[in-house]
């Protein structure tokens, strides 16, 4: 066959190389080279969008006035330019913030614009409401602030703000907090022992007790107790609503008045702005502390206006501690049938069937999981709970569940068992690549296989172990489908708190996962959200490569070592 | 033999650990093993939501009695209501009346005396005790009569229809209604004893919707009432059983015509009411109030003929609950209808004949929603009708046949909550059937016929009354009647459609359940999704495994690695927000890219030849063709973004979405099935990559050197021994990138519009069973049929990713096997 086509005499001797070089099959070997580049763009490529959008967030782009051909001036911040591939005209994208005046991002022709200039003194200002806000600061209102305002307006705005946050902190918080412990004595104490109460008096009842009996008397005085109880709560907490309301219209009332480019007066209320800075005249420095400071606030505070704004705490820590509950959850299977394959089992009919459970429990897509986990750990096994735990909650008439619900401990169970199959298969390799010759000794020392397993194995094998944990978090912590079934909420408190039992596995909690979910496909201004999206997006990156690239790391240097060893 | 050894040298210690060691073998083999179990306790949890779908109804007599009260006359009327309360409230309330033809409702309560309101200290009836272990005794909690005693001149009713009520608000109807009703004749709500204070009403209102009854008495008077008996709670006593009576509307014998049956209709635009007469004719009766001067209301009935096209006699008519058209059917097969508009004229009239043998039709009624009618005649068969289009058309069309009588059908009644009816023939036997999946759920036959049968307004209780006079009530648990194999499967021909279709719209009164559109849209997206990454990963792992740099290799495992990773929520966040706009912009470049990248790399590997010779140029080839290619992609790709313009000119008339709908009609959608398969493609290309990566690299390097040492080329060595010897493991990393593909929820989920349609475009979207599941599982209440589904396709997910992983793992085991003993 290679003879057939054997290169005559005549051709010449140049193209009888390029000859072979097709006859070789050399573009193939290009092509398949290419394929290879292809796939490994796609990824850079996305990396790249991620980490370029994600990273430039925060960064403080210069505030610009624009000029148009009719006679408008727009204060804004240019995001996206494109030109039409036929004509070549040119189209801005121009974030012109202040939603509350009309849409906050604005589409212009790139030949309309007459004149561009950086005002030093216009201001964006970050507010508790309708997002941004560009214009210029016109003056103070304090009546009820004792503020001197000195310096730069920007220093002025920043020590007036502070002023009001710390009327807030001394007056408003502590009644806040009063409120708070009274609302828990009512949800918790009171209207819960109401409905106990509630439900023994109807089962006493139903069991044929007359009213006129004598322990349905005493529940009703118990009844009536708590409903005067109740009463009395609820009329302290309106009480201390109505100071509340007294002492912040009193520090609302200090107010900064903004003109907007089209000339447009808006006073706001100090405590309703968060931050205010001129980004056209600060310096590099200035910028860059600006940025360190808005990526802390990124991670440690709460979202703002249904999570457009603000930082991710409640979503970091709700997928940190959903990612604990989990490893957890899947230890002493995935441990056990890793140690099981590795160690324990002879090749056999049983192996192989393991073998495929574990195929198949790795690839049953996870949204699969998610139905299981609401089927079973829902309403199977939280709903008897709450029926042996809370039999009042879950009557024909009340449905109040408590474990017959989405929540943090059902959903790290699910991921729990969604995760088994990376314990299993990173420990059978831990526990494979230890060289014979180590088992061999320890039994030759009259050991039991046990006691190989627990004090020679187990021990040198715990790093491969470890990397199958953190395989198993990284993989959890991007999980977002099971979780959207199982306990997800777009917006919840931690559940977490000082009282007891302290953690509150019933609690549905945040997700970093669905917080993108949310922001990116269930909000009505996706486009105002694209920075919070891409800063999101990349926190989850950076929390979910940095966790496999540790483990694949730390797994690659077992296998050298014991490769080593081997020899 | 160590048992020998250790029974004579072991101390206690060394027995321990024996002990101890044995032990532990059994639990860590039970541990593994669990695995197994696990994987089929969670195909057996979500089967276990899937069963009751396609379980048979199940149905129960609960009670049988003679509810003859002392001196009452002949029942002609029976009804019933089940509510399901749990077990903390004594079970079921299952409540009732009967209606006897001296105009008397009696209200009963079934259930277990326990539980049953203090107040209802009635007479309890005997029972028989002939049936199964739950039979309940009766009581009577209350009688009503329409007429009161005092008033009554022994007129008796001769002829009764009922029709969905509207009990909800049923206190300010009754008001309202009840103004309109001669003053002589108060609401016979207020005939109370005592019982209806504030507290029942507001209980009534919340009750299920109740039934209204025409009664056409012996005088030539109609009259419609709505009796109402619900189980509330309150508080103290838990269940409550309470009872009402209320005249929607009356009107006195009108001189010179003697109704034979009536049927009244009480909508949001007023009170209608359709009477057949004496010579067999429809008329429409409507009460005109006119005021004169000095404010005196006065009543007027106005008649109008419903004119027909045929001389035939009217056998049998129904009414819609909108009051706006009329059906009627006639002993020798003739179908009418009329429509109606505001004012009660008539403003469409149609006579068809229905069946080709002429057989008499002798009972309909419309369906929820007065889109369809059933249709009765007398072969027994129970038929579904509505309108369809055809052509320019709409006709009335014969759809769905649902039941079939051994005899005539006496009367047919609409459920009140779906689509479904409950039938009675002639040979007392009552059908329950099911509109749009077209089948008889369940049957009822008694010891002794069952002369008339009422259907609880839930679908979940039947009350019969028996030729012997006594009454039978039975549980029917079919919460399931709207899905069958067919209607997930198959085409079915839903109400508004013109011919069956397979469609998925959980909303509506007709819920559409068919999977055949979601299964299409998982075979739609892994299709794609392959077409895109089978290529690229395994071209790829060929490279890897055999081509690049031991170091490159060393490189690109651990990225690939990484690059699986990236969370699939990542990934469709990027297809929706990034890649779809892009796409949008630049979808004549990325075609224009798929002929102008390989042309460019034609054109490169014409270059190379030449470019070859120069000898520090050679290094490429030694495994570092994949970065001098880099270039060669991005020139060919902007060869194409620089063409794309004169392309879309050219071919697509320079417009390619406004041509794309000109051609096929259809939109082009941003979040499309291209967008979608270079997501999932993302997400299977490390998955298809690194497993035949394992597999390509596995084979003995004795084949390669044999080949080689023949004098094939690295490509033919490649091309034809190792990708054979390593084909299986190939295949099983295509499965496994099957596998994730069909099951990737996120990135379908955000990235295409999640349109259940049947369409092969690359340019619309689709939905995945996924999906699917993730849409929906948030609106679908626990144990209702959607909720069932959710989880069938579940189940269908689970088996497609069952079958796909095991072939593959079984497949790499022999790969393994085979492989392993050269190493």
């Amino acid at each position: 066959m290679v003879s057939s086509k054997a290169p005559t005499p005549e051709t010449s001797a140049r193209s009888g190389r390029a000859m072979q070089f097709w006859r070789r099959g050399e573009p193939f070997v290009w092509a398949s080279g290419g394929a290879l580049t292809m796939a490994l763009s796609l990824a850079v490529a996305m990396l790249l969008v991620v980490v370029f959008n994600g990273a430039l967030v925060f960064w403080p782009w210069p505030l610009m006035e624009v000029h148009l051909d009719d006679g408008r001036r727009l204060l804004a911040i240019e995001v996206d330019r494109q030109s039409d591939p036929h004509t070549n005209q040119q189209r801005i994208k121009y974030k012109v913030a202040n939603k509350e005046f009309g849409p906050d991002f604005l589409w212009v022709d790139a030949e309309r614009v007459t004149e561009v200039s950086y005002p030093p003194d216009a201001f964006v200002l970050e507010r508790m409401a309708f997002l941004n806000y560009h214009g210029y600061l016109k003056q103070f209102v304090t009546p009820t602030l004792d503020v001197a305002l000195e310096g730069s307006p920007v220093e002025q705005l920043a020590s007036a703000i502070a002023a009001a946050q710390r009327r807030m902190k001394t007056e408003i918080e502590p009644i806040l907090s009063a409120q708070g412990i009274l609302e828990r004595r009512l949800k918790q104490q009171v209207e819960a022992q109401m409905l106990k109460v509630k439900y023994q008096r109807r089962k006493l009842i139903a069991a044929g007790a007359t009213p006129e009996q004598e322990d349905v008397v005493l529940l009703n005085q118990r009844l009536q107790q708590l409903e005067a109880e109740r009463k009395e709560l609820l009329a302290q907490s309106d009480r201390l609503s109505a100071e509340r309301q007294r002492l912040e219209s009193d520090i609302r009332s200090n107010v900064a008045v903004f003109v907007d480019s089209a000339g447009r007066e808006k006073s706001m209320s100090l405590v309703d702005i968060v931050r205010g800075y001129c980004p056209n005249s600060m310096t590099i420095g200035a910028k860059l502390r600006f940025y360190v400071v808005k990526v802390w606030e990124l991670i440690w505070t709460d979202p703002r206006e249904s999570n457009q704004d603000g930082g991710l705490f409640p979503a970091i820590f709700g997928t940190v501690l959903m990612v604990m509950l989990m490893a957890i959850a899947c230890f002493p299977l995935g441990v056990l049938a890793g140690i099981f394959l590795g160690e324990y089992a002879r090749e056999g009919v049983v192996v192989r069937t393991v073998r495929i459970a574990v195929a198949n429990l790795a690839g049953i897509p996870s949204i699969v999981y998610g139905i299981f986990g609401l089927g079973f750990f829902v309403y199977v096994v939280g709903g008897s709970l709450d029926r042996w735990l809370y039999p009042e909650r879950v009557t024909a008439d009340i449905q109040q569940p408590v474990f017959g619900q989405g929540c943090i401990l059902w959903a790290s169970l699910t991921l729990g068992l969604l995760t088994i199959p990376v314990v299993i298969v990173a420990t059978e390799e831990a526990i494979r690549t230890i060289p014979q010759s180590i088992r061999e000794g320890s039994y030759a020392l009259g050991a039991t296989k046990f006691q190989t397993l627990c004090r020679v194995l187990l021990p040198m094998s715990s790093p491969g172990i470890m990397t199958g944990f953190i395989l198993a978090m990284a993989r959890a912590a991007g999980e977002v489908a099971p979780l959207m079934i199982t306990g997800m909420l777009k917006s919840a408190p931690v559940p977490v708190s000082t009282q007891f039992p302290f953690i509150h596995l019933e609690r549905k909690f945040m997700h970093l996962g669905y917080h993108i979910l949310d922001i990116s496909c269930k909000s009505p201004n996706v486009e105002a959200n694209q920075p919070m999206i891409y800063a999101t997006t990349l926190l989850l990156l950076v929390i979910v490569l940095s966790l496999c690239s540790t483990a694949i790391y730390l797994r690659n240097r077992m296998r050298k070592r014991y490769q080593l060893r081997a020899i | 033999m160590q048992k020998e050894s250790s029974g004579k040298l072991a101390a206690p210690a060394a027995r321990t650990a024996k002990l101890i060691d044995r032990i532990a073998r059994w639990v860590i083999t039970g541990g593994g093993l669990l695995v197994v179990v696990c994987v089929i306790f969670i195909l057996l949890v979500i089967l276990w939501e899937v069963i009751p779908l396609f379980r048979p109804p199940k149905i129960a007599t609960t009670a049988e009695f003679d509810p003859r009260l002392n001196g009452a006359s002949e029942l002609i009327a029976v009804n019933v209501s089940r509510v399901e309360l749990g077990a903390d409230f004594g079970g079921d309330a299952i409540t009732g009346y009967t209606l006897a033809r001296d105009g008397t409702f009696t209200f009963l309560d079934f259930s277990p005396s326990t539980a049953t309101s203090p107040h209802a200290a009635g007479q309890t009836l005997d029972h028989d005790g002939s049936t199964d272990a739950q039979t309940i005794s009766a009581r009577v909690i209350g009688v009503r009569r329409v007429i009161p005693l005092e008033k009554a001149t022994g007129k008796t009713i001769v002829a009764v229809r009922q029709a969905a009520g509207r009990s909800e608000g049923a206190g300010s109807d009754s008001e309202r209604i009840g103004g309109t009703l001669p003053s002589k004749q108060g609401p016979a709500s207020a005939q109370t004893d005592g019982q209806t204070d504030p507290a029942t009403r507001s209980a009534v209102q919340k009750g299920d919707p109740g039934t209204l009854y025409t009664l056409v008495w012996s005088d030539g008077s109609i009259m419609a009432v709505e009796p109402v008996v619900s189980a509330s709670f309150d508080e103290f006593a838990g269940r409550k059983t309470t009872y009402d009576l209320a005249v929607r509307f009356s009107v006195p014998p009108q001189p010179g015509t003697k109704p034979l049956q009536a049927q009244v209709r009480i909508s949001e635009s007023g009170v209608a009411c359709v009477v057949l007469t004496e010579d067999r004719k429809l008329e429409l009766w409507r009460e005109v109030v006119t005021k004169d001067l000095f404010g005196n209301e006065q009543r007027e009935t106005v008649r109008v003929r419903l004119e027909t096209a045929l001389p035939a006699a009217i056998n049998t008519f129904t009414l819609d609950a909108a009051g706006k058209q009329v059906f009627a059917g006639t002993t020798d097969g003739y179908l009418m209808r009329w429509k109606l508009n505001d004012s009660g004229k008539v403003v469409f009239n149609e006579t068809l004949p229905a069946f080709g043998d002429r057989r008499a039709i002798t009972a309909m009624s419309t369906l929820l929603g007065d889109s369809s009618l059933a249709v009765c005649d007398s072969k027994g068969e129970v038929t579904v009708w509505f309108e369809v289009e055809e052509g320019a058309q709409r006709v009335f069309r014969l759809i769905h046949r649902v039941a079939q009588h051994a005899g005539p059908v006496r009367y047919v009644v609409a459920s009140q909550r779906n689509k479904g009816l409950v039938s009675l023939g002639e040979d007392g036997v009552a059908h329950y059937g099911y509109s749009t999946s077209a089948r008889t759920v369940c049957s009822f036959q008694a010891d002794s016929p069952l002369e008339a049968v009422g259907f609880a307004a839930r679908a979940n209780a039947l009350i019969g009354l028996r030729k012997d006079g006594r009454l039978i009530v039975w549980r029917v648990d079919a919460p399931h009647p709207e899905v069958t194999f067919q209607t997930l499967f198959a085409k079915v021909h839903y109400e508004g459609y013109s011919e069956p279709v397979y469609k998925w719209l959980t909303a509506g009164e007709e819920p559409k359940y068919s999977l055949v559109p979601i299964v299409f849209g998982t075979l739609k997206a892994t299709v794609y999704a392959l077409a895109f990454a089978l290529p690229l990963s395994l071209f790829g792992a060929l490279y890897v495994s055999h081509f690049t740099t031991p170091a490159f290799r060393n490189f690109v495992k651990p990225v690939i690695e990484i690059m699986a990773a990236v969370p699939s929520v990542v990934v469709g966040f990027l297809m929706l927000l990034w890649l779809g706009p892009l796409m949008s912009r630049w979808i004549v470049a990325f075609m224009a890219s798929l002929a102008t990248i390989p042309v460019t790399f034609v054109a490169f590997m014409l270059l190379w030849q030449l470019l070859r010779r120069v000898n520090w140029l050679k290094w490429a080839e030694r495994g570092y063709e994949f970065a001098i290619l880099a270039p060669v992609i991005v020139i060919g790709g902007a060869v194409a973004y620089w063409i794309s313009p004169w392309v879309e000119n050219l071919l697509f008339q320079g417009d390619f979405k406004h041509w794309l709908f000109e051609i096929t009609g259809k939109p082009y959608e941003a979040t499309n099935s291209i967008v979608v398969a270079i997501g999932l493609g993302f997400a299977i290309i490390p998955i298809i990559l690194s497993i035949s990566e394992d597999a390509l690299s596995s084979v003995p390097y004795n084949l390669t050197a044999a080949s080689l040492a023949l004098g094939a080329s690295r490509w033919q060595t490649v091309w034809r021994v190792v990708l054979p010897s390593a084909s299986p493991g190939v295949f099983a990393a295509s499965m496994m990138g099957f596998g994730r593909a069909a099951g990737e929820t996120m990135i379908v989920f955000m990235a295409t519009g999640n349109t259940p349609i049947i369409d092969w475009s690359p340019f619309n979207g689709f939905r995945t069973l996924a999906s699917n599941i993730a849409m929906e599982i948030g609106e679908a209440p626990h144990g209702e049929s959607l909720y069932r589904i959710l989880f069938l396709c579940a189940v269908i997910l689970f088996l497609m990713t069952l079958v796909a992983n095991t072939a593959a793992e079984l497949v790499r085991q022999r790969l393994r096997k085979k492989f392993g003993k050269y190493q």
